[in-house]
């Protein structure tokens, strides 16, 4: 009743994140500083982190610039 | 049997029961509700925490998707917002690597700026126009979800929020995308935006679902787009009917600014406009008009309402900005030719 269908958007809070990090194997690597945003290239940190997605059998990440999630998010969450 | 007794025990169910139905009608708002209870114990609880961020972004987003979908039309913004947050133990490498689903972070509700500039986004990118999309270009693409996305932000006064979309999405555009986004701005200030161009937008998304895009059509829209920009960009006290005659969109505009014009032929110039409009199978008529020249919008509009070859699809007033940058009452009315 007076509802819209809803699309999702998948997402994992703050409080759960290094859990959720390390579930992927991706945690120490964020930790380190070894990983870069797959969009601006700039270093990937616990604080810049911005999201995560699968690629090539692998997992790729961004930085938390707005500029940097929107291709990721196109037609895959929201 | 005292009557007083019976009314004063009902009046509170009455009202319990207006509430219930009120929250059935309108989920965004207990949503809402929901949320800010949640964050009360957001300190105590994750799954609060978890229920104050995400319940006020689905009653924000949802709120202004389902006042569009009512005011003007379902297919631009057909879809709500559901937040669905990642368990830890619920994701392994090889299940996340193999279902090919994106996850954002949200933050803390302190930072909930972020949280809704972040969901904007992602909720425009994935549900706004979805029939229409795929035969926009890059250009036409980018400058329509940053248009909707700063609507939604300014629709729900979170000025925080649009400042970091502001600040971090408008710093590479193109010269044509900066041009079609302030076009697109200017048509909101003068509540076409909405009105003329997002209903052309999901009109023309129906017709063409199953569709492929061709580069004709990425062209076309692009063309009616910038054309737009005439209606915008018009002089005080000038009576202009732009319109866009091409094969996929056949709009017409008559916009009413000139009192002499009506001071000495009433509507006829624009309902002899009007008359050649449908000779030459333009199938969308819009009949804007500001402050003092509503009176002529309505004078023409009755008029066609006795007309049998078109169909009155909508009539939409709201306050927008004049052409000398004052607030004034705004109307359009929208006609569809019969074929």
């Amino acid at each position: 009743l007076g509802r819209l269908p809803r699309k999702e958007l998948r997402a994992v809070h703050d409080n759960d994140l290094e859990a959720f990090l390390e579930r992927l194997g991706i945690l120490e690597a964020i930790k380190e500083k070894h990983l870069t945003c797959a969009s601006c290239g700039s270093i990937i940190s616990l604080e810049n982190f911005g999201g995560v997605f699968p690629i090539d059998n692998n997992v790729g990440v961004v930085c938390d610039r707005l500029e940097c999630m929107a291709p990721l998010l196109r037609n895959k969450g929201g | 049997v005292n009557v007083e007794s019976i009314v004063v025990a009902a009046v509170p169910s009455t009202s319990l029961l207006g509430v219930i139905i009120y929250l059935l009608k309108n989920p965004e708002k207990a949503e809402k509700w929901g949320a800010l209870f949640a964050r009360g114990f957001a300190g105590l609880s994750d799954a609060s925490e978890r229920r104050s961020v995400s319940g006020e972004i689905q009653s924000d987003i949802n709120t202004f998707a389902k006042d569009v979908t009512g005011k003007v039309d379902a297919s631009i913004l057909p879809y709500g917002i559901k937040i669905k947050w990642e368990k830890s133990d619920n994701v392994s490498y090889e299940s996340f690597v193999s279902e090919g689903q994106v996850v954002v972070r949200m933050r803390n509700h302190r930072n909930q700026a972020r949280n809704l500039a972040l969901a904007t986004v992602a909720y425009v990118q994935a549900g706004f126009l979805p029939d229409a999309r795929p035969h926009f270009d890059q250009e036409v693409s980018n400058a329509m979800d940053t248009a909707m996305a700063r609507k939604i932000l300014l629709d729900r006064r979170r000025s925080d929020a649009l400042s970091i979309f502001n600040k971090e999405m408008l710093t590479e555009q193109t010269p044509m995308a900066a041009r079609m986004s302030k076009i697109m701005q200017d048509l909101d200030a003068k509540g076409l935006f909405n009105e003329m161009l997002l209903r052309e937008m999901a009109d023309l998304g129906k017709r063409l679902t199953g569709i492929a895009p061709t580069e004709d059509s990425r062209k076309e829209i692009r063309d009616f787009v910038v054309f737009c920009e005439k209606l915008t960009e018009k002089e005080p006290g000038e009576d202009v009917s732009p319109d866009f005659k091409k094969k996929l969109l056949r709009v017409s505009i008559v916009l009413i600014a000139k009192s002499k014009t009506y001071a000495e032929r009433g509507v006829m110039p624009h309902l002899n406009w009007v008359d050649k409009c449908l000779k030459e199978e333009m199938d969308s008529i819009y009949i804007c008009a500001t402050g003092p020249h509503i009176r002529a919008a309505r004078e023409l509009d009755a008029l066609l309402q006795s007309y049998q070859s078109v169909r009155r699809i909508a009539e939409h007033s709201e306050k927008v900005l004049g052409q000398k940058g004052e607030i004034v009452n705004g109307i359009c009315i929208v006609y569809h030719r019969l074929a």
